[in-house]
Parts: structure tokens; C-alpha cells; sequence
């Protein structure tokens, strides 16, 4: 398992378990999670939808660069599509590596790059009924050194 | 030629469709957007947009052959 787009509610311990290894020292993960408001606005659920011809590649190639500038044994990321609620988790990052620092690294470099280059876009719909697409996740945070600036 | 356009996100919902088939006479990725900017009143600018061919992400140069897919992407925001 490198890459998932899933309609399904995603369970990190299964996951998790993909990714158990005697030869890794360190697993890192990360899951994004739909919070209840964005810039002031309430938030009632978030829409996702997603490029399914283009989104594997893209999300191959991530993998791969995290591979290529750290020291790790394994990488994989699941995302979510479809309608979701506040407290789901919309995307799942799970690296593992002999070391934690090469895994914090690339998990970090991982859900970075996935916000602005995976084909997935997000709809948020406000409890007031009114709706926006987000197009603002660039940021130039995708520096893994850049470890101050986090959202 | 008849070229296969897919719609995404915002530019979906402006389109009130995923995906139609158009025949153009031009072979030019920023002359089909124009067009469809006049559609649909596509509010992106041109190089605003990716490009994706045939489910690859290509140059905004280029050039549409007959029976291509082509998909114009808004600024990705998954996470």
C-alpha cells in the first residue's frame, strides 16, 4: 500500500499495521482531521473530490522524493473524498524509517507537498448554508526545514 | 477534432458537468480554456490553472491531438 483515494471513513490502526517492520526504528504518522471553522467561519463539513486518473502518479512521485532525500524504509499516504464531517480524518501520512528524525522529515515533506500538488480539491460548507472552494493551501511551507510555520 | 474536456472542483460545479466532448478547429490548450471561460464564466486565469492531458500533467503549450482528454486544474488542496 503506497497510495489510497477512499470514499470510506479512514482507521489509522490498519494502516498502521501495513507499515509494522523488525527493521524500522521509528514510524511516524500524521492524519489531517476536519476542524469546525476556517477564518472565522463555522464549519459543518468539508467536500472533497479528486482527480482519480491523475492523483496516483502524483502521489507516487511525493513518495518517492521522500524516499530519495531521507533515509526511509517505508511511505504511505491514504486520502478521503466525498462528503466528510468535522472530526474525520481527511488524509493519513505514515512513514517509517530506522531513525525518527528521517521519519519526521519525510512525513512532514510528505503532507506538504500532498496539500498543494495532490488533484484534490476541497469544498467547505459553513452552517450558515453558504459554501466556498478552498484554493489557498500554497504556502511554501513544503521546506522541511522551515519546521516554525506550521497550519 | 474532437477533444474530451473533465472538469474538477469549482470549475464542475460552474460547468454544471464533469466531462463533455467538444470538436475545435485549433489546437491550443489556451484558446479551448478561452472558449470555455466564455461558457462558463470560468473565473481562473489561464496560467493559473494546471494542465493535465490524457491523466498527465502536461505543458500549458501543448498541443491537442484528436481525441484527447484534457483537464484544466484549479489550485490543488487536499490535506
Amino acid at each position: 500500500m503506497k497510495f489510497r483515494l477512499t470514499d470510506q471513513a479512514i482507521e489509522p490502526s490498519a494502516f498502521r499495521r501495513e507499515m509494522l517492520s523488525l527493521s524500522a526504528g521509528a514510524y511516524c504518522s500524521y492524519e489531517g482531521w476536519v476542524r469546525d471553522h476556517n477564518e472565522g467561519k463555522a464549519v459543518q463539513e468539508l467536500h472533497y473530490s479528486g482527480y482519480p486518473q491523475l492523483a496516483p502518479s502524483i502521489a507516487e512521485r511525493i513518495l518517492q522524493e521522500a524516499q530519495e532525500k531521507f533515509q526511509v524504509e517505508n511511505a504511505a499516504v491514504v486520502h478521503r473524498t466525498g462528503a466528510l464531517v468535522t472530526g474525520d480524518i481527511a488524509v493519513w501520512v505514515g512513514v517509517t524509517a530506522h531513525h525518527r528524525g528521517d521519519s519526521f522529515l519525510a512525513c512532514r515533506y510528505i503532507i506538504d507537498n500532498i496539500k498543494h500538488r495532490l488533484p484534490i480539491w476541497k469544498k467547505e460548507i459553513y452552517s450558515d448554508g453558504s459554501h466556498a472552494w478552498i484554493e489557498s493551501n500554497h504556502c511554501g511551507c513544503s521546506d522541511p526545514k522551515n519546521l516554525e510555520h506550521s497550519h | 477534432m474532437q477533444i474530451q474536456i473533465l472538469y474538477f472542483a469549482q470549475l464542475a460545479d460552474l460547468a454544471g458537468k464533469t466531462e463533455e466532448s467538444r470538436h475545435i478547429q485549433h489546437s491550443s490548450p489556451a484558446t479551448l480554456y478561452a472558449d470555455l471561460q466564455q461558457s462558463y464564466q470560468f473565473p481562473h486565469a489561464f496560467k493559473q490553472l494546471q494542465v493535465a492531458i490524457n491523466h498527465q500533467l502536461s505543458a500549458h503549450e501543448t498541443e491537442l491531438k484528436d481525441g484527447d482528454s484534457i483537464a484544466f486544474l484549479p489550485p490543488m488542496t487536499g490535506g
